[in-house]
């Protein structure tokens, strides 16, 4: 079936106990997307993946990879597919080597294909080491390389730069880079909005098991115009925003104020303020990033704003 | 390459070089050694009381205690074996990376019929190496009650294999499975001593328990009219109660049985309960 999604979901669901970790989710990831999967802790991301993968069962709703909407479709999709969840599993007394011997037996891929995939990660001359021995690092990088093994049409990475510093980030980065440029579909759940927003053509955002919004990382971004104004008497401006009528809404930032608007008639809003005696030291238009809509669309769900901004 | 095929070879990757393994198997080894040698030395220096040390008397010799821990030791190395993989979360990887939850289920099911087959194998192994060393005449491998005690001592293997593999599967870690297995061992074995005096009606019940049927099955004169005779001779001159078994086929079906059962309970808790 080449028209079908690589991946849909029909109205996912799933529930453990009380809790609805995953709540009527329907996305579609079309062939050659990059699509990040965002969402604070606890918003369903990683349960989704699970039951993409046959690891969770779904209480409700349905999906299918690669148009098999089956069981038995779904067995035989997993065979073109690469992923990991949270953080890399195998086991600890095998060495890197062998733990990729038991993914490619799997997976059926011959035993070059291990020596290829340990080169990409840079693992070469470590396979021989047992797991447990690795750094976090070097983990996540044999993680990536048994994603890689069965050269996969789709990838699914889960929190995939979890724990790692600079470099290692810049290293995943550059491995999902090139599976990006290999025409990889990839579906990428991440804290790393800034990461993602450079790699990600598509994004959803779900809070709480429910998807927030999806598309384009520019659809999600630009949709309303804002304005990022400073004034001495913040207490003054926001007064008068309120009888602003092109105002949607007003949100105090450590910038200044940033102000929603129905138009980007940026002039009319100094014009109406000056009217009001409101001199302004800055008025621009505002960007909005893809980090201001997951806070917009998840506020009060995140506890480390430190943890969005890294 | 077949899925069968493909599941032997991912267990044997597994299974090589898992330290738990070997030290379990090593363990029973020296057991077995150490329980051989003191009657093959007695063989070697004229013999004693009792049948020869050779084929096919041996067996009662070497299927004893503390041989008969083996089936103990499998189960043990069964959990070993089976609930790190959910610790590890690499049963989920395992899925993740292409298998069913059926595919872990059988390819542990293929580890249990190894462990079955090895612990087996190593007292058999020694009891016919132990004959052909010892000086005193070897006739044929086994007959009817060597044979029945050989399926018995495999059946028991099977048992206990299961009670691990059922008891991985569901509390999904080693230590608490090896601790709930041995407190099961340790509680059957109050109930069964404590039911019958409150109700003696229960005990012909309580007789088909696992535990029970463990020590039915790994005891010689469950298989050899001699051994009971002379057993009985002894508890009646002491004013003890006789010994008495169901009949053996009635304890082989219970125990393949239970075997059943557990390894059904597994393999729909494997198939149901999300990774």
């Amino acid at each position: 079936m080449p028209d079908s999604p690589v991946i849909q979901t029909f109205e996912l669901s799933k529930q453990f106990r009380e809790v609805r970790a995953v709540d009527r989710v329907s996305i579609a990831v079309e062939r050659g997307q990059v699509f990040g999967f965002l969402g604070p802790n606890g918003s369903g991301k990683t349960t989704t993946i699970g039951m993409l993968m046959g690891i969770i069962t779904p209480t409700a709703g349905s999906f299918a990879l690669f148009g098999a909407s089956d069981a038995k479709g779904h067995l035989a999709a997993r065979a073109r597919v690469g992923a990991t969840l949270e953080t890399p599993n195998f086991y600890p007394y095998m060495s890197g080597r062998d733990n990729l011997r038991v993914a490619a037996t799997i997976k059926d891929v011959g035993s070059d294909r291990i020596d290829e995939c340990l080169e990409i990660v840079g693992l070469a001359g470590r396979g021989r080491h047992r797991f447990r021995t690795y750094s976090l690092g070097m983990k996540q990088r044999l993680a990536l390389a048994a994603t890689m093994l069965n050269d996969p049409e789709l990838v699914i990475l889960d929190e995939p730069a979890n724990g790692l510093d600079p470099q290692g980030m810049k290293e995943v980065r550059d491995i999902i880079r090139i599976l990006a440029d290999r025409g990889k579909t990839i579906f990428l759940s991440s804290h790393l909005l800034w990461e993602v927003e450079r790699m990600c053509t598509h994004v959803a955002i779900v809070r709480k098991g429910q998807v927030m919004k999806v598309g384009t990382v520019a659809e999600i971004v630009s949709e309303q115009v804002r304005a990022l104004v400073r004034v001495e008497d913040t207490g003054a401006l926001e007064a008068a925003l309120a009888d602003y009528p092109d105002a949607t809404g007003v949100q105090t930032t450590d910038e200044g104020t940033v102000v929603s608007l129905k138009s980007d008639d940026l002039a009319g809003l100094n014009r109406y303020l000056a009217a009001r005696g409101i001199y302004v030291s800055h008025l621009a238009r505002h960007q909005q990033t893809l980090e201001d809509a997951f806070i917009e669309l998840t506020q009060g769900d995140y506890g480390s704003m430190t943890e969005i901004a890294s | 390459m077949s899925r069968p095929g493909t599941l032997l070879r991912i267990e044997f990757i597994k299974a090589r070089k898992r330290p738990a393994l070997w030290l379990t198997l090593g363990v029973f080894v020296f057991f077995t050694v150490v329980t051989v040698l003191p009657s093959l030395m007695r063989a070697m220096q004229g013999g004693g009381p009792g049948p020869p040390f050779a084929l096919p008397w041996i067996w009662r010799g070497v299927l004893q205690p503390p041989i008969n821990m083996g089936p103990f030791f499998l189960g043990a190395a069964m959990i070993l074996l089976f609930a790190p993989e959910f610790g590890w979360k690499t049963a989920r990887q395992n899925v993740i990376d292409g298998l069913a939850k059926e595919h872990l289920f059988f390819g542990k099911l293929i580890t249990f019929a190894l462990l079955v087959a090895a612990f087996f194998v190593v007292p058999i192994v020694t009891g016919v190496a132990a004959s052909i060393i010892s000086p005193e005449p070897t006739g044929t491998f086994a007959r009817g009650p060597e044979l029945n005690h050989m399926f018995g001592y495999a059946v028991v293997l099977c048992l206990w294999g299961s009670v691990g593999f059922l008891l991985a599967a569901t509390i999904r870690a080693s230590g608490g499975a090896l601790g709930i297995m041995f407190l099961y061992f340790l509680v059957e074995n109050m109930v069964t001593s404590i039911v019958p005096a409150w109700n003696p009606a229960l005990e012909r019940y309580l007789n088909f328990l696992p535990t029970q049927l463990f020590d039915t099955l790994t005891r010689i004169e469950f298989y050899y009219p001699d051994a009971l005779a002379l057993a009985n001779e002894q508890r009646a001159a002491m004013g003890q109660r006789l010994l008495e078994f169901p009949e053996y086929w009635a304890v082989v079906s219970a125990v393949l049985a239970y075997v059943a059962l557990f390894m059904g309970v597994s393999f729909v808790t494997m198939r149901k309960r999300d990774l």
